[in-house]
């Protein structure tokens, strides 16, 4: 293999695994806390995609602006969420699991009739246009933009969980939901904040993808199937699982996708899923 | 005298057709098709496991019927056999790793299946067409002196299709075996510590409801004279999902009735005026999410709680004449 390949498709792949871990890690997070998971996160990615083109095309924002705008809106709507459908069925998987089916219907067409039928783009503001080039290595600046701004998301994420006392709570709270309670932490409050903030992290990762790619309305299955893949494959609930897991699926789509055909990736990506169920369903750093 | 109506309905099914109307004829074939996959859904979901893979084999029939018949030249019938046969084959491997599993793992594993199979037919272009599917599948031959060209004739096959998986289902459910799927949701220690193989039994419903799904989907190539990637898609397997879910799942019946009732609804949803067909899926995930909110048992499940809750309003007003 040459070098040149190589460090091309190893850059690709940390694009694509920053990505896969931003939306993996909200999904983790709400499994942990409220034991549901949630197959409608893939549409929070795909609101924040197309909410980052109404701000930003149809009401004109500033680029940034309508970047914060739009996570704020999907954040507001997972807390609406949760509050409305998730709250009752805590602890219940496989009754969470139907019902966000039934979410993913309603929100992708609901996203067609609001939206339009026809794929929309957002352009990239000035400053991220153009290529950086590392001797003959090259990456457009808007892939290295999202590098950036998920590795910051990812520490803020890190920061929050494990140095602040709410992020404490909700450790706690995954743990041992009873002695949490016991405690003195409200478990609505948590699944409220842990809810919003991961559609916020699913929003980030929709707008930045929706700069570079083209958005439609099932723009989020697939990074919501891959998120499943991560998390299956670090452990239902595992914050540093996600990261390796993340990280390993950026890889394995990365070179795959390189050297044969996406289609094959995907299919690799899967298959990855479907060992690992059978071989070890706690995953990588799971619990048994 | 009850079954009188049950007499009536029945023997109007049967020669429905006879109307001449063509549009609802397709429709009911539609619903005949449909209720096949969706009661080899029911069984395994009977013993608490979501099969999203259901689609994949349904397929899985249909491309198999598809290659035999277009490219090997064969006879439709024994295709037919042959793509019921290699999707029982192939849900017995699968069944037999993913069983293992169970909850929302099994869910997962299947659902990785149903998209690894979906690409599959996707890349693999010399054998399955790619995304353009493979065109111009063949009617059946005739048999009985009956020629398969017109609805009529459809109508009968799709009629027979789903009496017999009914007739199968209504044998199961009454059995041993169905009765033993039942526990395992619940109390599947219990079930093994008295003697039941969990493991097996929920293979061989696993492997039967598969094969439903597979004839169904034979049935599809030969109808539609064309199968691709797109017509079982994930969001397809969510369909027959919601229309299970939505009759209730306690009795095969509720499937029946989940599977017309919402099927009609879709239909009837065309004639509104302004009609957009992103209306048929946001109709249906609202009727799922509607359904898990009030009505968890499904439609089978209202005549009984209708008469729990007069039940409740009769006891709390002769509570009160008491208490007058």
């Amino acid at each position: 293999m040459n070098s040149f390949l190589f460090y091309q498709s190893l850059v690709n792949s940390l694009v694509l695994a920053m990505i896969i871990i931003l939306v993996a890690l909200g999904l983790n997070l709400v499994f942990g806390i409220m034991n549901i998971v949630n197959l409608a996160h893939g549409e929070l990615y795909m609101l924040g995609a197309y909410s980052l083109w109404w701000f930003h095309i149809k009401a004109e924002v500033p680029y940034f602006t309508g970047l914060i705008l739009a996570v704020l809106a999907v954040g507001i709507f997972a807390v609406l969420l949760e509050k409305l459908v998730f709250k009752s069925l805590r602890g219940q998987t496989l009754a969470g699991l139907l019902v966000s089916i039934g979410l993913i219907l309603a929100l992708q067409t609901s996203a067609i009739l609001l939206f339009g039928e026809q794929p929309r783009g957002v352009p990239a503001p000035e400053i991220l246009k153009g290529v950086i080039r590392v001797s003959n290595i090259s990456i457009s600046k808007e892939r290295f933009a999202v590098i950036i701004v998920c590795s910051i998301c990812l520490f803020l994420v890190y920061l929050f969980i494990n140095r602040s006392r709410i992020g404490k709570a909700v450790q706690a709270v995954a743990q041992d939901p009873d002695a949490a309670a016991l405690q003195g932490i409200s478990i609505d409050f948590i699944s409220t904040l842990v809810m919003g903030l991961g559609g916020g992290m699913a929003a980030v990762a929709g707008c930045l993808m929706g700069t570079i790619n083209p958005i439609t309305s099932t723009v989020g299955a697939q990074p919501l199937l891959e998120a499943l893949v991560v998390i299956v494959l670090g452990g239902l609930g595992s914050i540093p699982g996600t990261i390796v897991g993340g990280m390993i699926i950026g890889l394995t789509k990365g070179f795959v996708g390189t050297f044969f055909t996406n289609t094959i990736a995907s299919i690799s990506v899967y298959s990855i899923l479907f060992i690992f169920l059978i071989v070890r369903p706690a995953g990588i750093f799971g619990r048994d | 005298m009850k079954s009188v109506p049950w007499v009536i309905l029945l023997v109007g099914i049967v020669l429905f057709p006879l109307t001449g109307d063509i549009h609802w004829t397709r429709v009911l074939i539609e619903i005949f098709m449909w209720i096949t996959v969706s009661l080899g859904f029911r069984l395994i979901l009977t013993a608490g496991q979501i099969n999203l893979a259901q689609i994949a084999f349904m397929g899985l029939g249909g491309y198999a019927v598809a290659i035999l018949t277009t490219k090997l030249g064969l006879n439709y019938w024994p295709s037919l056999l042959i793509a019921v046969g290699s999707t029982a084959v192939f849900a017995l491997g699968i069944g037999y790793i993913s069983l293992r599993t169970k909850g929302i793992h099994f869910a997962l594993a299947t659902f990785a299946v149903a998209e690894i199979v979906r690409l599959i037919w996707i890349e693999w272009k010399s054998l399955f067409g790619g995304v353009g599917g493979i065109p111009n599948i063949p009617p059946p031959n005739s048999v009985l002196g009956i020629q398969f060209g017109n609805v009529i004739s459809y109508y009968y096959f799709a009629f027979i299709m789903v009496i017999f998986s009914m007739a199968v289902m209504y044998r199961i459910e009454r059995s041993r075996f169905g009765m033993a799927l039942l526990i395992f949701e619940h109390t599947e220690d219990l079930a093994q510590s008295v003697g039941i193989d969990c493991f097996r039994y929920k293979n061989i419903a696993f492997v039967i409801g598969s094969s439903f799904a597979g004839l169904a989907g034979g049935f599809f190539a030969a109808f539609f004279h064309y199968v691709g990637s797109e017509d079982f898609t994930i969001h397809q397997t969510f369909y027959v999902l919601i229309y299970v879910l939505t009759g209730g799942i306690q009795s095969f019946y509720g499937t029946l009735l989940g599977v017309s009732s919402l099927i009609i609804c879709l239909k009837m949803i065309h004639h509104i005026p302004g009609f957009n067909p992103v209306w048929e899926p946001l109709f249906l995930g609202c009727t799922l999410l509607a359904v898990m909110k009030f009505l968890p048992g499904g439609l089978i499940s209202l005549p009984g709680r209708l008469s729990l809750e007069r039940f409740k309003l009769d006891l709390k007003r002769g509570e009160r004449i008491a208490g007058d």
